[in-house]
């Protein structure tokens, strides 16, 4: 085999192993490995996020499972803000202890909107039944200017 | 087995003009690319405060402490500058340490809970051109390894999806009803990110049609599975095209568009050297880019 055959084949199997090595022992994610798990659970069902600002808001907030009709306050749309859908979503969909300095991380993606609005972040709940998607929104975090509250 | 690592390197085939200005020109997007999205990156980070999930590296270190600072910053520019370095041809390991740089700019990103696929395949390229350049000396023969390595381990991604779906799920993976799920999940998305969400002529029908979403979401997973195709130049831009129809399909259904994705495959699965050839016998000045 000649010389580079034998590079060729030495780096191929070298990050072969890598990528093996890597992607088997941290749950398949190692950037730029992966073994592209997304997706690759159907019909889970599945939890995401939105805020609504609820400023103007004259109901009571309380942690209750609403329908799309009964939501509090009206949309508030990250973009405003900078902030990616995915970042909060996942933040708080993979975050089971909310200690100060979590809360505060939550706070800090509103700064500069605190100030003068009040906000609830949803938990959104979908999953399949009967070949229909059921939606199940439920409020999660409240947050004012002073104030951050889990609701549940 | 030689045999078939030949097919995919090519190692007899020798290197034209046109294929070393096709190379320049994927050094230059991939670069492009990668400098868009970590510089982007640098300014996103310094507002965040606190790791949610901690991935690749920053499971043993502490990626908190370019939080706030201009560290993303500085990083931003010492991966650009290694770029720079490494398409000037002026240190042969540059590549492979832009990349070490731009994993710690990934982790210190991708800390808060989401998991980002939308650079991994710039990623594997700069893994693959930067491997070979820093182990293979001569450059005709880095170039080869390098390519070879983009295509193998760039197919070998995309059947790792399809197993991944198959092991998770089954073949009842491609069943319509799952795609009904994503395409409310992908619309609560939209409306949190834009404020508006309206269902496409496309996601209506396969919402109203079961059947047709089994057969998009099975095309999917046949594309994924058939990632080999990839390896081998009579095949490859066969399949580049169905994976960019599936990517189009992807954009079309869930609003995910993996942009970096797209243009990469445009470039490395098309057999543009052929093209680039007769260009550089037209205008040999460019044989000195």
């Amino acid at each position: 085999m000649s010389r580079i055959k034998k590079k060729s084949m030495s780096i191929l199997f070298a990050i072969l192993f890598a990528y093996a090595s890597l992607v088997a022992t941290h749950e398949g994610e190692f950037w730029p490995f992966s073994i592209y798990p997304m997706f690759s659970q159907a019909g889970n069902p599945w939890t995401r996020s939105f805020v609504r600002d609820v400023s103007d808001e004259l109901r009571p907030i309380e942690s209750s499972i609403q329908t799309e009709q009964e939501l509090y306050g009206k949309p508030f749309v990250l973009n405003s803000i900078g902030v990616h859908q995915n970042d909060l979503s996942n933040f708080l969909s993979k975050n089971n202890e909310w200690t100060p300095t979590r809360k505060q991380a939550v706070r800090n993606y509103f700064k500069n909107e605190l100030d003068t609005k009040r906000l609830v972040i949803y938990k959104v709940r979908g999953e399949l039944e009967s070949g229909k998607v059921a939606m199940i929104y439920e409020p999660f975090m409240y947050l004012n200017a002073d104030t951050t509250i889990v609701l549940n | 087995m030689e045999t078939f690592f030949s097919k995919i390197f090519n190692w007899n085939v020798p290197l034209t003009e046109g294929k070393r200005l096709y190379f320049r020109i994927v050094e230059v997007v991939l670069g492009l690319q990668i400098m868009y999205n970590i510089w982007g990156w640098a300014f996103y980070i310094q507002d965040l405060t606190e790791v949610v999930l901690p991935l690749g590296l920053a499971n043993y270190i502490d990626v908190s402490y370019s939080f706030g600072s201009n560290l993303p910053i500085l990083n931003a520019a010492i991966i650009s500058g290694l770029l720079v370095m490494g398409f000037l041809r002026k240190w042969r390991h540059s590549y492979i340490l832009a990349l070490l740089f731009f994993h710690l700019q990934y982790i210190a990103r991708f800390s808060q809970g989401e998991i980002s696929h939308g650079t991994n395949l710039g990623g594997i390229i700069l893994l693959s051109i930067g491997a070979s350049f820093s182990v293979v000396r001569k450059e005709e023969d880095a170039l080869k390894t390098a390519l070879g390595l983009i295509f193998f381990f760039v197919g070998l991604g995309y059947m790792s999806a399809a197993f991944s779906k198959l092991i998770g799920t089954g073949l009842h993976w491609a069943d319509g009803e799952h795609l009904r799920l994503w395409i409310a999940e992908r619309g609560t998305d939209k409306l949190s990110q834009n404020g508006v969400f309206e269902l496409n002529i496309l996601q209506t029908f396969l919402l109203e049609h079961t059947w047709a979403a089994t057969l998009t979401l099975g095309f999917g997973l046949l594309v994924e599975l058939s990632g080999f195709l990839l390896w081998f130049r009579k095949t490859r831009w066969i399949q580049t095209t169905f994976l960019l129809s599936m990517h189009v399909g992807i954009v079309a259904t869930l609003n995910i568009y993996f942009s970096d994705y797209v243009y990469l495959l445009l470039l490395i699965g098309y057999p543009w050297d052929l093209l680039l050839e007769k260009v550089v016998n037209r205008h040999p000045i460019l044989k000195t880019i």
